[in-house]
């Protein structure tokens, strides 16, 4: 009596975890992402393109400065744009 | 006999936190939510992060350990329990895994919220391979608690005596 108790809870956790995963259970604000323009695009008007994040990451990221995608962007001494994501750790892409 | 009723509270109540840390783990990232902050690709597409596949795996692995915990109200055999203990502990050591870097890995500024997720779920992964291991070991038949007394012994015994 015990094992169809035990088929029916394992297909019952197995289907709502599947559901739960695909509406975004993890990550609520992803599931809204589809519906309204992307955080990173209401943060700032200014764009600018990201060569690629790091990579770690490996994203071809088009980051806006001021979003919270990008966690600054500097300029060194040889006067070259330094864009830290924070995603990154700390590694600094050069903006040539 | 009230050793036995003790024995068998600690196995309830290790089937019961090998459940509850399959929650935990479930559950962990709605209370303490990893990075929510997305990036733009070229192509103009919001892409999250990467912690956030490492979580969905970490999701899914909490999804079959309480599905695997589950099956520890049901096996009574030892073997069964050894091998389910096992498996649960098998559950621990991939969610601890997967944040790895030569997995998946989670974002690397250690200031990014998702280390904080990744802490907790480590806690709880490193509780559900303890309790994995402790089933496994403390797996017993319910016949080897009562064991009937060997009749070969004790027929040894009868003619040692009479000699």
């Amino acid at each position: 009596m015990k094992w169809p108790l035990y088929l029916l809870f394992t297909s019952v956790t197995f289907s709502a975890g599947i559901t739960a995963l695909s509406r975004g259970w993890n990550l609520a604000p992803l599931a809204t992402a589809g519906k309204s323009a992307p955080a990173v695009a209401q943060a700032s008007t200014e764009s600018e393109e990201l060569p690629a994040c790091c990579e770690r990451c490996s994203h071809k990221a088009k980051a806006i400065a001021g979003s919270p995608a990008v966690s600054s962007v500097t300029t060194n001494n040889a006067g070259e744009r330094e864009i830290i994501l924070p995603c990154c750790a700390g590694k600094k892409n050069r903006d040539n | 006999m009230a050793v036995l009723k003790q024995k068998s509270l600690i196995v309830v109540l290790a089937n019961a936190l090998a459940g509850g840390l399959a929650l935990a783990l479930a559950l962990t990232p709605r209370f303490v939510p990893p990075c929510t902050h997305q990036l733009e690709t070229t192509a103009g597409v919001p892409v999250p992060m990467h912690c956030h596949w490492t979580f969905q795996i970490e999701f899914l692995l909490a999804v079959a350990a309480l599905i695997v915990a589950g099956a520890l109200w049901i096996v009574r055999h030892a073997e069964a329990r050894r091998i389910v203990g096992g498996v649960l502990a098998l559950f621990g050591l991939l969610a601890i895994a997967v944040p790895q870097p030569w997995v998946i890995g989670i974002c690397g500024n250690s200031e990014m919220p998702c280390h904080q997720t990744a802490h907790w779920l480590w806690l709880w992964a490193a509780l559900l391979i303890a309790d994995g291991i402790f089933i496994a070991i403390r797996a017993k038949n319910p016949a080897d608690k009562i064991a009937p007394p060997d009749p070969w012994e004790k027929t040894n015994a009868t003619q040692k005596g009479a000699k």
